[in-house]
């Protein structure tokens, strides 16, 4: 399937636009808070037991020093030149740690937590959906479903912590938190690769036992729409096999709705893997953005979201750039 | 599995016998559903000819689709055969297991779907979705040589060999009708269920359709069992035709003999509410001046022309069309009369519908209402204008608001334009509407629009058009997805209307048999342009432009005697 | 062949069975002492060691194994701990201080510990006035010189007898780490990260060196070749091998600590510590039974904005005083686990003792709990009570304008914000609660925009010079601008004077408790600030490895393992087993 250049163009311009209005948002709604990033600092210190004996002079320091001093204007500029080149400067809060420097250490968790588990729960979700619907599995089908259903009702949040208490305290079958064992090296060797995967292991359930269901009840639904369609008959009166019908028919299509979904669903599941990290204090973006918001570091809070945001729009771009394949009835001009 | 043409057949079977491809015995077949057993087959006993073409004729609802869907097998999970055969040869298909069955579908028995336009898997190319059926019955892979042949099947039944690389999305509807019909003969079958392959045709297609349906089922020898609720189609292609009414078979017949001699009640009323393009019954009652007529004219659309899509811009190319191009259509105020915008899909007719309505405004020209330009109304002209304008729709189940029930959607009517005053009234206003349509307030009161028939839904909304008495009513295919029953009723209606209560009507169909019998005046419409106006009786007997001559003439006649 | 392939399988299983065993520990449990963080949180800046800025998390290792003090403050000997020093020397005037270096100390790469790093790392903090605590050493010290190898004299801008107590012996926390001259010379210090583990940096005196830093823990492995053991001073502490790991947020760290995944924690509610004992009896508080915590130094405390009607007026902040019954708010603050506080100290025996002597004091003042006294002022001011709320002529209520930090800093703060505001109902006075973040809670605190605040007051430990000097009329700013201390803006020119007598006498001086009693009987009358509660912090231990843990019965020094004096626990606990 060739797609035509002014679709991907369109395509494009909308991810820029995207990226733009996400990132000037992320500019304006901290700076809307009441407060002040370096009295946050001092407090923060100061709560630790720190005693910061001359908080103002400190204060008239730093603020001259992160140019929070210029106006809004030219902080936006600044901002923008430097946010293209995924440049955000200092972490207000854990001067002078480059923000870039936490974004890169901690996105590659971030990032494979998340790609791991949108991939396990799209997969299962949307396989159990089209399965219960295709092998008529009627009463009992919603045994099986409602269990995920209730779950996907629970915040992530609570249902991490309820996994950690059963599958970590209780049966001590995985490890509480951190994404590596305790006083292990970061070298990559196959027992620390086992151990990142048994550290993921509680923080990518809650994320997949959270949303497997919706992907399930979606799946479900266009299942019965497809089995339901004249296609289908057609593929029944040709006599084709049982898994060419589901596979080519079936799942081919009712699949279609459940993609653009996940673009529209990737959004969510960031914010509410966040919390899971958090939870397992997996050294993701999580608990550093937490607690920017907390400390009001600006740029801190600016560089992760505007990571997230970059990273959720470049999805929804894949997603849109891979679509057409998928479907090729996706009609380029009027979209 | 296949079994040969001669040889072990039972000696003791007659030559008739020997002929039957299709034999069925006392079939009954039944639907399990919310409110109980519903009886859709009711003892069909039919036998198929080898090399016939076989047609059966009903209403929707009379069951002819469960009785294909049984042959084949397909029957939904809450339907099953409740008693007797469907002999195939001499293969009981109603007790085959699943892989015998899938043996011999399409190999032998080979299905040309209702409704084609979506029937193709919409994500799979079009050769592919034929390769599939080579490939389970054949086992061979999609290379050079099932290439070459999909392509010379393809060009066998009028299509460029090229389509198999495009997706059904690609194609138009008579190209996808095609596509079925070439995939139904790939592997030769000896029986082809064609369940409504044309109803979704514009009539030049659908006539060049049929006639490669014909073409090809006569080449392969084939029989082929025609379903479809239109008797003139049925009757310019079918040997043969069974008449189908509530699950029986009323009636079987050949062709002449059903068309000249109907002898079940049902069939004569279908055969007489056909219409016709032979003669028309002349108005009889004359058109009465109108107190308010005069000069202006009720409707007068001056060089109406309307473009959709949007200029390109630097990332896309322009994707205008011109829907309408000055079309200029007049429809007097002195005396209430039928105006029909005939043509076929995309002729821009229901573009004009929905501007003379309101619902969009033209690009170009204007449409004048009684001397008024609609779309510049003021808002008490506006609400003026809605009410003396109504509108009939194809599918009415999109007009009424499904959370309210029928009553109350009435009422709301009623107060919108202070039609009555005070509850008593109210009702009877609405119950004199309810019975012109043949609808009591009992059937009807408290349901929700899903929970009636399409029928009761159609015919309620004539009766909100009648209950606001309106002086124009844009009736845009009101009949093309009713049975015979209620077209006639339906037209029969809009005739009173005019000449009752003196309502003109703007009559958009595709149907140029039932313009010709209801219309005053007839317009034509090709790709938005307008290519022939006049009478009735000039239109339609003697058409001045071509492209009026060929969709006249691919009109099909009820009557087998005039051929097609 | 069908079998070759299986025991191929097999043995594939085995190794990888054995992986998930083996889980990559070099060091057994029973060697590694596993701190539990006092972040909930990962940290942002895993490579930052420079202890002079802002985004260095010292607690995390760095205060407790690398860094070391010249002296360390014992909380419950009372006594000064030299350690880098050996003691000091000051003049009559307490102007000049001369600090004597311990002989043979060495930092971890080897080079000697001398004089002269003392001396880089005062003036570093002189001319770089953006590192932590620079301000405080430059407003402080004059000058500083070596006057040879282990000596240093500093001088100061103004007499101060406690100034080493209050500088360089871990008062509260920790003191500022000296840094190695011949690594920082040439480093500009606000932006050096002290971190590289190939050139073996950060190097500090301490005994373990730092093997790995990632965001959730820091390893520290111990260093055999400590000055410690060459010159005699002390033995190697028993770790080899020291942990320190985010502990994880308030639902979790129980759990973890029960099951034996960390040796200490932080914190952990009394409540929790106790469910956590009934499974785990090796996890042990400060005392066997409640309250469990250690004292914190700075107790919480209300302060009046004495510039905002009506809180400028003395009868008025005492009517508010009246009606707070301290022992309540403490016992729901802190889950029937608390302790009230009478004054704005810790509960440390010398400041008690102080306390005790001034009970008249306290008896004639509005430090006590009583509604009918604070009735009395309210009508003498013209209010009547109406409906339960003190209305003024015109009919308006007093609205306190009441700040104090956000409910997500912990649920003692969300506690103590709901009682308080529920007695300042009771006694006849509308709330208005602000419960802000770090960020607006700390710009408005110190800008003076709020009627009466909840905060923290860190100050004395052993005298009561520290915290009185934190109301000092010096301090006071204009309403709008920033200022260090006094956010109440208390201006007592009288008692201010008292203060700096205070400020230049040692405690020990005759007549100093006298003027300090004078100063508190202004403090008293006048009631800028009034006690609240003791922050008892619950610190647990695990003896599940180690034991040894310093307990109320085996109280060799205070328990915080965050802080710096938590090198002494390290140098003290011994394997379990």
């Amino acid at each position: 399937m060739r797609l035509p250049v002014s679709y991907i163009a369109k395509r494009f311009l909308s991810f820029v636009v995207v990226v733009w209005v996400a990132a000037s948002v992320n500019f304006i709604v901290p700076r809307m808070a009441p407060g002040d990033p370096i009295g946050a600092m001092v407090a923060r210190m100061e709560l630790q037991g720190e005693v910061i004996e001359d908080s103002a002079e400190l204060i008239a320091a730093y603020r001259e020093k992160f140019g929070l001093d210029g106006s809004l204007w030219d902080q936006y500029v600044s901002y923008l030149t430097s946010a293209v080149q995924f440049d955000f400067g200092h972490s207000l809060s854990y001067f002078p740690r480059p923000v870039s420097d936490i974004i890169l250490d901690a996105l590659p968790y971030t990032l494979g937590l998340l790609a791991v588990s949108i991939i396990i729960s799209f997969t299962v979700g949307t396989l159990l959906g089209a399965l219960i619907v295709w092998l008529k599995i009627g009463r009992s089908g919603i045994g099986l479903v409602a269990p995920l259903l209730l779950l996907g009702s629970i915040p992530q949040y609570l249902l991490a912590i309820i996994l950690l208490f059963v599958f970590s305290f209780a049966l001590r079958w995985f490890p509480s938190g951190g994404a590596h064992a305790l006083g292990a090296s970061h070298d990559f060797t196959l027992a620390n690769f086992i151990e990142v995967a048994r550290h993921g292991a509680l923080p990518i359930m809650s994320i997949v036992l959270a949303s497997a269901g919706g992907w399930l009840i979606g799946m479900r639904s266009m299942t019965i729409t497809v089995t339901r369609s004249d296609y289908l008959t057609l593929a029944k009166a040709k006599g084709l096999s049982q898994l060419r019908i589901f596979y080519h028919y079936v799942i081919r299509n009712a699949i279609l709705p459940q993609v653009t979904n996940l673009a529209i669903a990737m959004g969510s599941i960031v914010g509410g893997a966040i919390l899971v990290e958090v939870v397992f204090t997996y050294p993701g973006l999580g608990s550093h953005l937490l607690r920017a918001i907390n400390n009001q570091d600006f740029t801190v809070i600016q560089g992760m979201t505007y990571t997230l945001v970059l990273s959720v729009a470049s999805a929804v771009l894949i997603v849109d750039l891979l679509y057409p394949w998928l479907d090729p009835r996706i009609n380029y001009e009027d979209q | 599995m296949r079994t040969p043409a001669n040889g072990t057949r039972n000696l003791l079977q007659s030559a008739d016998d020997r002929d039957t491809i299709l034999s069925l015995n006392d079939l009954h077949v039944e639907y399990a559903s919310a409110t109980g057993t519903i009886h859709a087959v009711r003892g069909v006993n039919l036998d198929i000819r080898r090399g016939e073409r076989f047609g059966i004729a009903g209403e929707s609802g009379s069951g002819k689709t469960t009785l294909v869907n049984a042959i084949l097998r397909l029957l939904p999970e809450t339907a099953q055969i409740s008693a007797g055969s469907i002999h195939f040869n001499d293969i009981d298909l109603s007790r085959l297991d699943n892989r015998s069955l899938n043996f011999l579908r399409w190999s032998r028995i080979a299905l040309i779907p209702q409704g084609s336009m979506s029937s193709l898997n919409p994500v799979m190319k079009v050769g592919h979705q034929i390769a599939e059926v080579i490939k389970t019955h054949e086992g061979k892979r999609y290379n050079k040589d099932v290439r070459d042949r999909i392509e010379r099947i393809l060009e066998s039944v009028g299509l460029d060999g090229r389509v198999l690389n495009l997706y059904p999305h690609e194609l138009s509807g008579g190209m996808k009708q095609r596509v079925c019909i070439a995939m139904a003969i790939t592997l030769e079958p000896e029986l082809i269920i064609a369940d409504e392959p044309t109803s979704s045709l514009d009539v030049v297609v659908q006539r060049q359709v049929a006639k490669t349906l014909i073409d090809v089922q006569e080449r392969l020898g084939a029989s082929i069992i025609l379903i479809g609720h239109d008797m003139a189609l049925l009757a310019q292609t079918a040997h043969r035709i069974a008449i189908m009414n509530e699950g029986e078979l009323v009636e079987i017949d050949n062709v002449r003999e059903i068309y000249h001699r109907p002898r079940h009640r049902y069939t004569q009323m279908l055969i007489n509410s056909l219409p016709s393009l032979e003669h028309r019954e002349e108005r009889d009652i004359p058109p009465v001046a109108r107190a308010d007529g005069g000069a202006t004219p009720l409707l007068d659309a001056q060089a109406v022309t309307k473009v959709f899509g949007y200029k390109g811009h630097l990332f896309a190319k322009s994707t205008e069309f011109t829907a309408l191009d000055e079309v200029s259509i007049e429809v007097t105020g002195d005396f209430p009369m039928v105006t029909t915008i005939a043509g076929e899909s995309g002729s821009g007719k229901s573009t004009f519908a929905n501007i003379v309505l309101g619902f969009a405004k033209p690009s170009g020209g204007a449409v004048y209402y009684r001397g008024k330009d609609i779309a510049r109304q003021s808002r008490s002209e506006f609400a003026q204008y809605r009410r003396e304008v109504q509108a009939i729709f194809q599918d009415p189940y999109e007009i009424f608001n499904p959370v309210y029930t029928v009553d109350s959607l009435f009422r709301v009517a009623v107060k919108k334009f202070k039609l009555a005053r005070g509850n008593d009234e109210t009702m009877a206003l609405i119950e004199e509407a309810l019975r012109v349509v043949n609808l009591s307030p009992e059937q009807v009161f408290g349901k929700y629009p899903d929970e009636l028939s399409g029928g009761q839904r159609q015919r309620l909304m004539v009766a909100r058009a009648y209950l606001l008495k309106p002086k124009l009513i844009v009736a845009d295919e009101p009949v093309s997805m009713v049975d015979a029953s209620l077209r006639l009723m339906i037209l029969d209606l809009m005739k009173s209307l005019r000449d009752e209560l003196g309502t003109s009507f703007v009559y958009i169909t595709h149907d140029l048999a039932t313009a010709y019998q209801i219309s005053d005046q007839i317009i034509i419409l090709n790709r938005g342009k307008i290519v022939e106006r006049g009478t009735p009786e000039e239109v339609i007997k003697n058409p001045q432009h071509p492209y009026s001559q060929s969709l006249i003439q691919a009109i099909p006649s009820p009557n087998p005697d005039i051929k097609w | 062949m069908y079998s070759r392939k299986l025991s191929m399988l097999l043995i594939v299983l085995l190794v990888l069975f054995q992986a998930f065993l083996v889980s990559g520990q070099d060091v057994a449990r029973e060697e590694t002492l596993i701190i539990g963080s006092d972040l909930t949180s990962n940290v942002a800046a895993d490579d930052i060691f420079n202890p002079y800025l802002p985004a260095v998390q010292r607690s995390l290792g760095m205060a407790q194994l690398m860094e070391e003090m010249l002296f360390y403050t014992n909380y419950e000997t009372n006594e000064l701990m030299p350690w880098l020093a050996t003691g000091y020397d000051t003049s009559d005037d307490f102007t000049e201080y001369t600090i004597h270096l311990r002989d043979g100390v060495k930092w971890s790469d080897g080079e000697a510990f001398t004089a002269d790093d003392f001396v880089f790392t005062i003036n570093m903090l002189k001319t770089n006035p953006t590192l932590r605590g620079a301000a405080g050493i430059e407003r402080a010290i004059a000058s500083v010189e070596a006057l040879d190898d282990l000596t240093v004299k500093l001088t100061l801008n103004d007499p101060n007898p406690r100034y080493i107590q209050q500088s360089w012996a871990v008062r509260i926390s920790s003191s500022p780490p000296i840094v190695p001259e011949h690594i920082w010379a040439d480093k500009d210090p606000s932006s050096f990260p002290n971190f590289d583990l190939d050139k073996g940096w950060p190097v500090f005196t301490g005994p373990y060196v730092l093997t790995s830093s990632s965001q959730d823990q820091r390893i520290y492995n111990r260093r055999d070749d400590y000055w410690g053991v060459e010159t005699g001073f002390t033995d190697l502490p028993a770790p080899r091998r020291v942990i320190v790991a985010t502990a994880g947020v308030d639902e979790v760290v129980g759990a973890r600590i029960q099951n034996n995944e960390v040796d200490s924690l932080a914190a952990l509610s009394a409540n929790t510590l106790v469910t956590v004992q009934s499974r785990n009896p090796n996890v042990i508080g400060w005392t066997d039974e409640s309250p469990f915590g250690y004292t914190d130094p700075c107790p919480f405390y209300l302060e009046f904005n004495t510039t905002r009607e009506p809180w400028d007026d003395p009868k008025m902040r005492a009517a508010l005083s009246y009606i707070i019954d301290r022992d309540l708010v403490a016992n729901i603050a802190f889950e029937g686990q608390g302790m009230a506080a009478q004054f704005l100290f810790p509960a440390y025996t010398g400041l008690m003792d102080f306390l005790d002597s001034l009970s008249d004091e306290f008896a004639a003042s509005a430090y006590r709990y009583d509604p009918e006294a604070s009735a009395a002022i309210m009508e003498s001011k013209g209010y009547t009570l109406q409906d339960g709320v003190w209305r003024d002529g015109d009919g308006n209520s007093i609205v306190i304008d009441f700040l104090m930090l956000g409910f997500n800093i912990g649920p003692t703060w969300g506690r103590s914000i709901q009682i308080l505001s529920q007695q300042f109902e009771d006694g006849g006075f509308e709330v208005n609660v602000s419960d802000l973040d770090f960020g607006p809670y700390w710009e408005r605190a110190n800008q003076g925009m709020w009627g009466v605040r909840m905060a923290w007051s860190c100050g004395s430990i052993t005298d009561p010079h520290t915290t009185l000097s934190n109301f000092h009329s010096d301090l006071v700013m204009p309403i709008g601008e920033t200022a260090s201390r006094n956010f109440g803006r208390w201006d007592n020119p009288e008692y201010s004077a008292l203060v700096d007598q205070l400020g230049q006498m040692a405690p020990s001086d005759e007549g100093y408790f006298d003027l300090a009693r004078e100063a508190m009987t202004m403090f008293l009358a006048d009631v800028p600030a009034i006690g609240l509660q003791q922050q008892l912090r619950v610190n647990p231990f695990n003896t599940t490895y180690w034991v040894g843990w310093p307990t109320a019965d085996n109280n060799y020094v205070n328990p915080q393992s965050w802080w710096s004096t938590a090198a002494i626990i390290i140098h003290t606990i011994e394997p379990a087993g």
